[in-house]
């Protein structure tokens, strides 16, 4: 059975392909190319749900993206809430709901709402929830607003791609100037990317128009074939441009991409050499009271649905409208069967469309204005006053509002790269780009016939062209028929004739005009003002019919002409977009670029817990033995190493090998000690600041040989010390003739340490001397392990005896493998970060992100001793100097001993004056159970820290306060016997 | 995920990736007067300009990457023959310096018409034949990593991407993805409607 609006024949869809579904219970029929809206009004459904805040029945206004507000929630096929029914495609067995209504949109007890409209006036919950805070309310508030439900579980997740994309010219907009850009860039040999949200065509595909005397549709359908036949150009039917940021940089949303069955969407990042913006223009309603009842829409619409979807929405219509359009929507539904009434507010709206009215039995009131509705859940009467004020109440099902067309210019505006100005003739807004690398055409620059966006568009595509240094070939455009394309003086909204009337001018957020009136009356006498107070304009169709209207009622109001009062801001996106079509499938393993040693497979198969250790490093944190929690194992990893031998994957150290004459020079300049004097085979430990004076990492660096030198960044600093260094040889001193190349990942590293880590090394079988003479701390030595090239360093940051065996990855298993077996007769252990963090801090070394937290300097952590004497300058000298002139009581490294051994303090615990909720003068920056000590140590950052030694502080934590005594900041092998051995 | 349909078996874009042999590679950096003589001095070609490469898989090639970047790559079992004779050529240079970074890197192969498509969702590069030709090398961004993009000569219609080492896993699990495997057919509401 045939849905009681459809017509019978015409229209672009497939009426061998009928498609059942239901809607809030109701069991319906569409056809394949339906939309849900068309769908539903062809079944007579106009009530498809409740306003924002007033839950007022609310219907379809528009036919795309511009609809204020006829939102569904899809229940299945796959669940997801606050769907655009004008733009939702319709599908075989999808079961919809309306929103914000319970239980229906028809009987909604939300209702009462209306009742409470008085109270209600715009920003009504700044004013009001004011006592005694507004988190007491806002659980009912937003429990209250958000439109659809989310839905609870298996909501819909579509598969989607990002990508990026490149051309010479993007053009937005698929109708007449649209296309005609794109046919002549085409013929260019130009790379052109034409998006569309519908399937190409724009207006041409509906409205009637005759090109070369034939239907404009045939003119469409050639040129899209030509297009889709050329190399060089990509079609995207069905997408949105939704952003134009910077530099030609554009966004746009796919759906259902053509060659890629399995994707929802697609989301583009395109940049463009030449833009052309075709999108079209708006129209705008005529507001009026209770303008919101369903059955209220816009002409343009009205014409899509009679001409596209061959749907009569109403049978008995009232056009009310200011411009020539608003005819041919007449037209169109007198054509389709319907009854139908112009309303026109122009007194002289020419003699040839009053004659073509009468030819077609249409009636029309000239100079007449619909100034209220009647009806519930859809509109059933006008009152019109007439020319002369006499009123009339006519009773119709269908109220079609054209008050002029809106220029789509926000893409345009996006980029701030356009100014805006106001048009007296088209009652709307117009932007002109200030630079050369876009252009508008058509009806988004103000041109509303067909020929003129025909020539203009092409006038745009060869401007384009040209722009990338290629000749535009002259295209032959079909001939035109004249039209009528009037529009009379602006007509925002018609007064009401009493306090109790609404007169809706932003449908999305119930905004009433008296809202505006009340705004304005406040002091906002901003519209960005106007839009916050009011959220006009800030609702699902974020303003695109009423922002306009919303601007020339307060021009009236301000006594403003528009163009004095401006628009708002236009801002991505244009349409709404899934977040997932942004994301992609960056999601999971894919949402973070881990980064993995050559070892790492081995640490999972020896039960590793891997965690991050700076610059997206995985690193074990332990290796967990059957029954152990993470402080068990990291314990007796720790104890291990203090006991006998322990061996850790130190791969992700930074190091960058250095040659060049400079590099001495270098090195002075960028460490606060001196490195000039550094022999051949030596190390040296350095701190390094930023210009602020403040420490920006620590290091061991190495002299090689007489011309080259490996320095160590820690692994977090490395992508930071590479840029500075960088910097320094780029802009602060390009005289210094120095190489750098990174070879982090060229050397997998295995640190053996403890009192063993030498016998260990020794039944490597190494061709170097590993004894301590030969071999002394802040040495190096290259040879061969096992026969394997091994640079193997003499460095710790554990407090034990440590060789630290770099070789190439391709090495790194087998020698770790051999490390492990001729450890095993000392009970070597593998240790994680856990163990490191333990044992560096019993030996009081410094760590990146605990004590060197950005704030701090070489004094303040008890470095101040390596600072050289001799130097003139080095990166941070003065900054380092003036702070410590001026405020010379500096938070200070000391050892921290809770007053109960075994209590833990948590790392960043706040010091305050004996423990009161008061400024803080100082924090725990680690804090460890040491094996060497049995107890529960810690490390600090305390003002005049060093002066206080012995005295006893206090960390607060949750209230909790915790006493710890002051000690110097070492706990094991204070004078380095051990390291040194 | 929800509703899946029957997964996915074929490709969404027509790409075969193959992770290559390793190749020895050295890293060049210093003044590029010094780095062009010292590959003269070594008996190799220099590419004519920045961002591009000469040379072949199967012998010697030289990647200028930058004003002051060359690598050298080259069979694997001619790693310590290459690295020699690069190590005494850079020996004369004060400045200029060559490392071996053979294991740094994992180059990945992406072949096939469809190997632009799945590079195009990771790097903000024109990978495009027009704007990066047959020879073109250079660094660039895939999915928030650094890595080196080229288009060998001898195959225009496929795509060198090398990627340190540390960040293999991500960016191949990454090409996988792209490309399109794994993915569950799902057949949306405008897939049936639009695609009848």
């Amino acid at each position: 059975m045939s849905p009681t609006a459809r017509l019978a024949a015409g229209g672009e869809i497939d009426r061998a392909r009928p498609l059942e579904f239901r809607f809030d219970g109701r069991q319906l029929i569409g056809f394949a190319g339906d939309t849900v809206a068309s769908a539903l009004i062809a079944n007579g459904v106009h009530l498809t749900g409740r306003s924002f805040k007033l839950h007022r029945p609310r219907g379809i206004v528009g036919a795309g993206y511009e609809d204020s507000g006829a939102l569904v929630h899809r229940v299945r096929p796959q669940p997801a809430t606050n769907l655009l029914a004008t733009v939702l495609p319709l599908e075989a067995g999808m079961e919809l709901t309306s929103v914000n209504a319970w239980p229906s949109a028809a009987f909604d007890v939300g209702a009462m709402m209306q009742f409470l409209s008085a109270l209600l006036p715009a920003c009504f919950y700044y004013k009001t929830f004011m006592r005694p805070g507004w988190n007491w309310f806002e659980p009912a508030v937003r429990g209250l607003a958000g439109l659809g439900r989310l839905p609870d579980r298996d909501a819909w997740q579509p598969v989607t791609e990002s990508r990026y994309g490149h051309c010479d010219a993007l053009v937005a907009g698929g109708g007449p100037a649209g296309l005609a850009a794109a046919l002549v860039a085409a013929r260019a040999g130009a790379r052109v990317i034409l998006v569309d949200d519908g399937p190409f065509g724009g207006r041409l595909a509906g409205d009637g128009t005759v090109l070369d005397e034939r239907p404009a549709a045939r003119w469409v359908t050639g040129v899209v074939a030509e297009l889709l036949a050329t190399a060089n150009v990509r079609m995207l039917p069905r997408s949105t441009v939704w952003g134009y940021h910077e530099h030609n940089y554009l966004t746009v949303v796919e759906r259902a991409p053509r060659d890629a069955p399995d994707l929802d969407f697609r989301n583009w990042k395109i940049r463009a050499r030449q833009v052309i913006i075709a999108a079209g223009a708006i129209e705008r309603p005529i507001a009026f009271a209770d303008n919101d009842r369903p059955g209220i829409m816009l002409a343009s619409a009205v014409r899509t649905y009679v001409n596209h979807f061959a749907v009569l929405p109403g049978r008995k219509a009232i056009v009310f409208t200011n411009t020539d359009s608003g005819h041919a929507a007449a037209h169109d539904l007198a054509a389709a069967g319907a009854s139908v009434t112009i309303v026109d507010a122009r007194t002289e709206p020419g003699q040839g469309l009053l004659d073509a009215a009468d030819a077609r039995g249409i009636a029309c009131h000239a100079g007449a204005r619909v100034c209220k509705a009647y009806g519930s859940r859809r509109v059933s009467a006008v009152d019109v006053v007439g020319r002369s004020g006499e009123m009339m109440r006519l009773a119709c099902d269908l109220v079609a509002t054209s008050g002029g067309w809106n220029p789509a210019i926000h893409l345009a505006t996006h980029n701030r790269e356009a100014r805006v100005s106001w048009s007296e003739a088209l009652g709307g807004f117009l932007a002109e780009p200030v630079n050369g690398s876009f252009r508008l055409a058509g009806a988004a620059n103000g041109h509303l016939g067909t020929a003129e966006c025909l020539e203009e568009g092409a006038r745009a595509g060869r401007a384009a062209v040209e722009a990338v240094g290629r000749i535009a070939p002259t295209i032959n455009l079909p001939a035109t028929r004249s039209e009528p394309t009037g529009i009379g003086p602006p007509v925002w909204a018609v007064a009401p004739r009493g306090k109790r009337e609404k007169v809706f001018i932003d449908l999305s957020g119930d905004v009433t005009t008296a809202d505006l009136g009340l705004a304005v009356r406040e002091g906002f006498d901003s519209i960005e003002l106007v839009k916050r107070y009011t959220t006009a304009g800030m609702g699902v169709d974020q303003g695109k019919t009423g922002n306009v209207n919303v601007i020339g009622i307060v021009g009236g109001l301000m006594n403003a002409a528009p163009a004095a009062i401006g628009t708002t801001t236009f801002r991505p996106p244009f349409v709404p977009v899934e977040f997932g079509a942004i994301a992609g499938a960056r999601s999971g393993a894919r949402l973070y670029p881990w980064r993995h040693t050559p070892l790492t497979e081995w640490h999972l198969a020896h039960g590793a817990a891997m965690a991050e250790a700076g610059l997206r490093w995985q690193r074990p944190r332990y290796y967990p033995q059957a029954g152990e929690g993470w402080l068990d194992a990291a314990t007796r990893e720790a104890r291990t190493v203090r006991t006998s031998v322990g061996v850790y994957d130190g791969t992700p150290l930074g190091k960058f090998q250095l040659k060049g004459p400079g590099v001495p020079a270098l090195l002075d300049l960028l460490y606060v000690n001196d490195f000039a004097a550094l022999k051949p085979g030596r190390g040296k430990y350095g701190v390094m600041l930023t210009d602020d004076g403040l420490i920006l990492d620590d290091g061991v660096t190495f002299r090689l040989d007489a011309a080259r030198w490996l320095l160590h960044s820690s692994t977090g600093a490395a992508d930071r010390v590479h840029q500075h260094l960088e910097t320094i040889l780029n802009v602060h001193r390009p005289d210094l003739d120095v190489s750098i190349i990174p070879v982090t990942s060229a050397f997998a590293n295995a640190t053996i340490c403890g009192p063993r880590a030498r016998d260990v090394l020794r039944a490597l079988d190494p061709d170097f001397d590993v004894d301590g003479g030969p071999f002394p701390f802040m040495t190096v030595r290259e040879g061969r392990i096992g026969g394997v090239p091994a640079r193997v360093f003499r460095v710790s940051w554990t407090g034990e005896l440590s060789y630290e065996i770099n070789t190439a990855p391709r090495h790194a298993v087998a020698v770790w493998d051999r490390i492990m077996a001729a450890g095993a007769r000392f009970g070597i252990a593998p240790i994680g970060s856990e163990a490191n963090h333990i044992l560096r801090v019993e030996a009081g070394y410094i760590s990146t992100g605990h004590e060197v937290d950005g704030t701090s300097d070489v004094h303040d952590l008890g470095l101040g001793g390596m600072v050289s004497k001799t130097k003139t300058d080095f990166i941070g000298k003065r900054s380092m100097e003036l702070r410590r002139r001026l405020d010379p009581v500096r938070p200070e490294l000391v050892g921290l001993l809770p007053v109960d051994p075994a209590c833990p303090v948590p790392e960043g615990a706040p010091i305050t004056p004996r423990g009161a909720a008061a400024d803080q003068e100082g924090f725990v920056s680690a804090c460890v159970t040491s094996v060497a000590l049995n107890r529960s140590i810690a490390l600090g950052l305390l003002r005049s820290g060093r002066a206080r030694i012995g005295e006893t502080v206090h960390a607060r934590v949750y209230g909790k306060i915790i006493p710890m005594q002051v000690v110097a900041p070492v706990f094991h092998d204070a004078d380095r016997s051990r390291v040194k051995a | 995920m929800s509703a899946a349909g029957p997964p996915m078996t074929a490709r969404r874009y027509a790409v075969a990736l193959r992770r290559l042999a390793p190749r020895a590679r050295f890293e060049a950096c210093g003044a590029p007067e010094d780095l062009i003589a010292a590959l003269h001095a070594a008996g190799l070609p220099v590419p004519e300009r920045h961002n591009s490469s000469i040379g072949s898989d199967g012998d010697v090639r030289i990647d200028w990457l930058g004003p002051r970047r060359f690598v050298i790559s080259a069979p694997l079992e001619r790693e310590e023959a290459v690295g020699g004779a690069l190590e005494a050529v850079f020996a004369g240079f004060a400045a200029a310096d060559v490392a071996c970074v053979t294991d740094i890197v994992v180059t990945f192969e992406i072949a096939g018409p469809g190997a632009a498509d799945v590079l195009a969702q990771g790097t903000p590069l024109d990978v495009g034949s027009a704007s990066f030709a047959p020879a073109s090398a250079t660094g660039t961004e895939l999915w928030g990593v650094g890595v080196v993009v080229e288009r060998p000569i001898a195959d225009p219609a496929s795509f060198l991407v090398t990627v340190e080492r540390s960040y293999a896993g991500y960016i191949e699990g990454w090409l996988d993805t792209a490309a399109g495997s794994g993915s569950d057919l799902k057949p949306g509401v405008m897939l049936a409607c639009w695609r009848g």
